[in-house]
């Protein structure tokens, strides 16, 4: 009926942030099976589709909300200025998470391609990771 | 091996962690018999995920990546997996602790099984969790869901999570309460609305009033955070509003009185039984996730006409109902909305513009429910009536049209109406008993609330014995 304020089983907000780090571990080992196996999972698309589309909302002049909360991990207010944020520290990675992927025989040559998204997926975890341990308190005693 | 040892203990020690939580639900196991077929899901479920992360947190140290990057993504893996545990660890307790002693166990059943009733809800479960606070909340069972079946991704289990558990919060201090509880049915509406996918359904509509109702004005928006917050409020409210009148069409007019009761909204009400609007300002306010007080109220009053309910309802003299009555007869301008500068009618019109599709969104997912009203309105409720005011379990009164024992809304809707009307004739009957006394009414409150929980579990026996189930 109402948000669990403290104390309650669920925090609704540090939610948001556990479902970013999630979402972002899950982009982290799909990345990981590109590398070591040349694989470009749907998984992966539907997470860098879904990124692409929420950083675009908050640019985009003729949406003056950004993105509507859905379903996805990545359209909730927290999670948008998380986003954000960590967008600001990986510039050109809307366009670099735009295109698919390279399916390069080498594995180094895959390595370097699927490099600034395993950077910007691996930043966007550990901050998300913060938020939500500092909300839930268990960096406190 | 430096790097290694540092991710080995880390393993060992979230594996002692997730072992603790597991020991946990295996410890429930001597109360299986206790608990709801949901919550034995779900325990089984965490039991056997632990199982799996430990077999993954075994093989870890042998998995270490000698790459430096590769490293570091590697160990704020295992931090994402012990906080991802921290979660589970906080929901498991309140869902052990909500076991059938703890719980209004008939009144939960009759819920399950008329939820089921509902061709889009056939097969669902409920969880019942018990919580600190005193609210009430779905404890968001699709997120729940999604979390769980991204740590089983994580750590390669392959089990599906159970299908269509709907986890929900009570407080523990309510747990034997029936007239409280009859808010479970606005919880009930959070997984309904979950497992329609409506907040997906939905968002290109709330775009839509966005731009028609708020784009023209958001100028007058004070910050860029606030103008941010818009649609994640518009979203909650619309939600809000769908499980508020998914309730009324699931219980019946008990509901507004329950939400009437644990927010306290009657005390509102003037001695001439009129609303002072200045002195209740904070219940016409909206906040960011949740819609004011008494425009929740106004809404589900208007569903209850829309149901039928309200010719059967409005001539009740009680509070509870006169302020669902003055909340429906409340100016649109009497709300305000918590984004200062931005002119409150633009809200109320994207509200408007979405009211159609969300009372859509009810009839669709609740079609091929019966909404009880012609139990209700027959001579059925006076017989469950009289039944309870002469301290008798209505177990055994029978629709004698459908044969079919009489249902969960007329016996909910009746005894409500009894604990705000008729209380006083219950008690009168009842020698050194004062009906203007709060103990003797608490006692026989109490007393009613057995006799209801009791009549609605033979019911659900005579039922299932008439069905062969």
């Amino acid at each position: 009926m109402q948000d669990a304020i403290s104390g309650g089983p669920v925090y609704e907000n540090s939610d948001q942030y556990l479902a970013l780090a999630l979402a972002s571990r899950k982009a982290l080992r799909s990345l990981n099976d590109y590398v070591k196996q040349g694989v470009f999972d749907v998984e992966l698309r539907k997470i860098f589709q879904e990124v692409v589309s929420s950083l675009k909302a908050t640019k985009d002049n003729q949406n003056l909300f950004g993105p509507i909360p859905t379903e996805s991990p990545f359209t909730n207010y927290e999670q948008v200025q998380t986003l954000e944020e960590v967008e600001n520290e990986h510039q050109d990675i809307v366009n670099k998470l735009s295109r698919p992927l390279e399916p390069y025989s080498d594995e180094d040559r895959r390595r370097s391609e699927a490099e600034p998204a395993i950077e910007f997926f691996y930043m966007l975890e550990n901050r998300a990771l913060h938020r939500y341990s500092n909300q839930i308190g268990s960096g406190e005693l | 091996m430096p790097g290694v040892d540092g991710i080995t203990h880390e393993a060992a020690a979230l594996f002692r962690f997730v072992e603790s939580i597991k020991a946990f639900c295996s410890s429930q196991s001597g109360f299986a018999a206790y608990y709801p077929e949901g919550s034995r899901d779900f325990l089984c479920y965490v039991e056997q995920l632990a199982d799996c992360t430990k077999a993954y947190l075994e093989a870890c140290p042998k998995n270490v990546p000698s790459n430096h990057t590769e490293y570091r993504v590697y160990r704020q893996g295992l931090r994402t997996l012990r906080l991802a545990w921290h979660y589970v660890h906080r929901v498991v307790k309140p869902v052990a602790d909500a076991h059938t002693l703890h719980l209004p166990a008939s009144l939960i059943d009759s819920l399950q099984t008329r939820l089921r009733s509902i061709p889009h809800f056939a097969g669902s479960k409920l969880v019942i969790l018990h919580i600190r606070e005193l609210n009430y909340l779905q404890v968001f069972a699709g997120n729940i869901q999604r979390k769980l079946t991204e740590i089983a991704d994580l750590v390669a289990f392959s089990k599906p999570f159970p299908q269509k558990l709907g986890l929900i919060g009570i407080p523990y201090s309510q747990a034997k309460s029936v007239f409280t509880n009859s808010l479970v049915a606005h919880e009930i509406g959070h997984f309904a609305f979950e497992a329609m996918k409506y907040r997906d359904v939905f968002a290109p509509k709330i775009t839509v009033a966005l731009d028609t109702a708020i784009k023209p004005v958001i100028d007058k928006f004070q910050t860029d955070e606030a103008r941010r917050m818009v649609p994640g409020a518009i979203t909650s409210w619309f939600e809000e509003l769908f499980c508020d009148l998914f309730a009324v069409a699931l219980v019946g007019p008990c509901y507004s009185y329950a939400f009437t009761e644990i927010f306290d909204l009657s005390s509102h009400l003037d001695i001439d039984s009129k609303i002072n609007l200045k002195f209740a300002a904070p219940q016409l306010l909206f906040n960011h996730s949740h819609p004011a007080h008494f425009y929740r109220l106004q809404k589900q009053a208007e569903m209850l006409s829309k149901l039928g309910w309200w010719s059967r309802i409005e001539t009740s003299k009680c509070d509870s109902q006169t302020i669902l009555a003055r909340c429906r007869e409340l100016p649109s301008s009497s709300f305000s909305f918590p984004f200062s500068g931005a002119p409150q009618k633009c809200f109320i019109e994207a509200l408007d513009l979405l009211m159609a599709e969300l009372i859509s969104a009810v009839q669709e997912c609740t079609s091929g429910l019966d909404h009880g009203l012609s139990d209700y309105e027959s001579k059925l409720s006076n017989k469950v009536l009289e039944c309870f005011v002469r301290g008798i379990v209505p177990s055994a009164i029978v629709n004698p049209t459908s044969g079919k024992p009489v249902g969960l809304v007329t016996v909910l809707n009746v005894a409500y109406n009894i604990y705000l009307e008729h209380l006083h004739e219950l008690l009168e009957r009842i020698v050194g008993q004062n009906a203007m006394s709060a103990k003797d009414r608490t006692w026989w409150t109490e007393k009613l609330e057995q006799w209801t929980l009791k009549a609605l579990g033979d019911i659900a026996l005579i039922s299932a014995k008439a069905t062969g189930a």
